[in-house]
């Protein structure tokens, strides 16, 4: 099922961030945590090219219609478990209240970084606002849910603001236009789980890539129509039946 | 077979960068979700769409994947989510990927599924929208492993894959994944009526499956269009069809002339981006210097032009990016209806079965070559420049 990351169990069913919610805060935090591997190592390669606003904020807005009633992927996005089958890094996430919690995500490597999402507006089944601030990329988001016409399900619109945190971590993490796809990357993912059940991986399938042995058994295109020609045109292998 | 890391592996046949496949020996193919389900393949055919990876044309195409889209087998392993399957069922699978559960899916539009292509992202910013998965295809439509290989894993199995009457030989059947839904898809789209002609360019296994749908839809009279004597010989005399050889004769002026100047009411378009450029219409190719473009539409021209005022063209040749000198004057003047698409294989599948076992349609004389797996690469210059007769290659991964 989309080989999530491990999920403790500590997840309590009682949890109250929601899958949007944290599916995005799971991925910027995935991208603090890279920001904060690459400093240690030595440092960002790019800094700047930040987007519009004085302070260096950032604005990303992606929708997907999700072809559920707007009560069910809104009650989805209130289930946290759902939140670990759906995205990837998330290793754990702690209650503090109603309206906060822990959230602790996986980086590359064995990094982890730990922060504090608050709900900040919670309007069941039209929007869920959300806020992290004491974080090094802090940011807000919002998320959505109306109708879609005709019986195609439900608009999920979101919206996420990230402000630059620590220096030297905003630089590379903003300027990364990978920010957008990663947050495009978890409305999909929530999509998939809530219309086709799972997400469909495809990476480390097989492949000739890992061929084992690496060996070229038959030949390339070509060299047998040489020896179909050579022969005369008759078949040299197969044959008509 | 041996899932999972413990395989000792299987024979695939594999891309190798552009004009070169070869047969490799990959990692087994594992269940890698819960809607999993490995098939050993059987049967499993070539298909023009594979001549359009393998000779480059679209893009995308790692070194290493594997080739194949068409075919039956038996299924061997079957993921925990798995609910209509049974390890041991002799099955068809449908070429293109659904999940079963969105929108497109539920209103039978199966190969405009919007779950199982995990690179989305990449097809919706050459396409706007992202189309279904394929097997066997380039990463812009899922990049799953294809069938050309001894065992292959197909995802979401409980949607596109159905159990074979015992009595349906795989070299027939194969036909069902693919070949046989696209060419009844295209008949579809003519929305054939009383005393309709129909023309059909591209006498490959599509075009012959689209001729012989047209006719089963009641098309009064179809018309094949190609320059392979053998394939059009093969289209007259399996099918009863008229045809055209187009180097020998102007298609346009011998189309008015069977039709009396109305034009064909439908036309399908069963050749795709590699036409053939030599004649017709592909000389404004050749005049204008845009030879190198990326798509040749001769065949779809052609189609434009013939085609009668207000009818349809159904275009199933598949296409990949942006094509010039598109007759848009001829489309919009004469009010024609342009369709198109990858074939809605579970919408069809069931019915091109039911459709082959009361011998409404048949495929034998389609499989002018069936060899075995190791062969692939020689199967596939046979198929690539039509020699020795070849109309369609069967590979029998097992023999
Ligand atoms: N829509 C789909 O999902 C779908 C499914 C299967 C195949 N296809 C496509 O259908 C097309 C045909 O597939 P196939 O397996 O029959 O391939 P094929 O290569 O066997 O047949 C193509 C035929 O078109 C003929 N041709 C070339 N240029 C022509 C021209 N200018 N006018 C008339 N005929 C011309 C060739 O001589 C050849 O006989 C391919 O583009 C393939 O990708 C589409
Ligand atoms: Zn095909
Ligand atoms: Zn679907």
């Amino acid at each position: 099922m989309g080989r999530p990351g491990p999920v403790s169990t500590e997840l309590g069913r009682r949890a109250t961030v929601g899958v949007v919610a944290g599916a995005t805060a799971g991925v910027v935090g995935y991208l603090a945590a890279r920001a904060a591997v690459r400093a240690a190592g030595g440092g960002a390669r790019r800094t700047g090219a930040v987007g519009a606003g004085g302070d260096g904020h950032r604005t990303y807005r992606r929708a997907v219609t999700i072809y559920r009633a707007p009560a069910e992927v809104y009650a989805f996005c209130r289930d946290q478990p759902n939140l670990a089958e759906s995205i990837g890094n998330v290793v754990r996430v702690d209650e503090i209240d109603d309206r906060r919690s822990c959230w602790v995500v996986a980086g590359p490597g064995r990094s982890e970084v730990e922060f504090p999402v608050e709900i900040v507006n919670d309007d069941p089944q039209v929007l869920l606002d959300w806020r992290v601030t004491d974080a090094p990329v802090p940011h807000e988001g919002s998320v959505s849910f109306t109708q879609a016409p005709g019986g195609r399900g439900t608009e999920v619109r979101l919206v996420v603001t990230i402000h630059p945190g620590t220096a030297g971590l905003s630089g590379p993490l903003l300027a990364a236009d990978r920010a957008e796809r990663l947050v495009y990357d978890a409305l999909r993912r929530v999509k998939q789980v809530l219309e086709a059940g799972e997400v469909v991986r495809v990476e480390g399938q097989s492949s000739g890539r890992d061929a084992v042995p690496r060996e070229v058994i038959t030949q390339y295109l070509a060299t047998g129509v040489v020896a179909w020609a050579v022969t005369g045109g008759t078949t040299v292998t197969g044959g008509p039946r | 077979m041996a899932g999972g890391d413990g395989g000792t592996g299987v024979k695939a046949l594999c891309w190798e960068g552009v004009g070169r496949v070869a047969v490799r020996t990959v990692p087994d193919p594992r269940i890698d979700n819960a809607r999993d389900a490995i098939v050993k393949v059987t049967a499993s055919s070539v298909c023009g769409s594979d001549l359009h990876l393998i000779d480059g044309y679209v893009p995308g195409m790692r070194e290493g994947d594997i080739l194949g889209h068409e075919f039956v087998g038996e299924v061997v392993e079957i993921g925990p989510a798995v609910r209509t399957l049974a390890v041991g069922d002799r099955v068809v699978v449908a070429s293109t990927i659904g999940c079963g559960g969105c929108w497109f899916c539920d209103t039978d539009q199966w190969s405009l599924c919007d779950n199982t292509n995990p690179n989305a992202a990449l097809s919706e910013r050459l396409w706007g929208q992202a189309p279904a998965a394929v097997f066997g295809s380039s990463p812009l439509t899922g990049g799953f492993a294809g069938s050309h290989a001894e065992y292959v894993r197909v995802p979401f199995a409980d949607y596109g894959v159905y159990r074979l009457p015992p009595n349906l030989p795989d070299d027939a059947a194969v036909y069902a994944s693919d070949a046989a839904p696209t060419g009844w898809m295209a008949a579809e789209m003519c929305r054939i009526g009383e005393g309709d002609v129909v023309a059909v360019w591209g006498a490959g296994g599509v075009g012959q499956l689209a001729a012989r749908a047209a006719l089963v839809l009641g098309a009064e009279r179809v018309i094949v269009i190609d320059r392979y004597s053998d394939r059009l010989d093969a289209a007259r005399e399996n099918l009863g069809v008229a045809t055209i050889d187009y180097q020998r004769a102007d298609v346009q002026e011998v189309l008015e002339d069977m039709t009396a100047g109305r034009g064909p009411d439908a036309c399908i378009e069963a050749v795709g981006m590699e036409a053939d450029n030599d004649g017709g219409l592909g000389l404004y190719d050749l005049a204008t210097g845009r030879t190198g473009q990326s798509e040749r539409p001769v065949a779809v021209r052609e189609a434009i032009l013939a085609c009668r005022k207000g009818g349809t063209v159904a275009m199933v040749g598949v296409f990949a990016g942006l094509a010039d000198r598109f007759p848009l004057g001829a489309l919009m003047h004469k009010g024609l209806t342009l369709r198109s698409g990858q074939p809605h294989s579970q919408r069809y599948l069931p019915l091109v079965l039911d459709r082959m076992a009361r011998g409404d349609i048949w495929t034998d004389y389609l499989t002018t070559h069936s060899m075995p797996l190791s062969d692939g690469p020689f199967g596939y210059e046979l198929f690539k420049y039509k020699i020795d007769g070849c109309l369609r290659v069967v590979f029998h991964p097992q023999a």
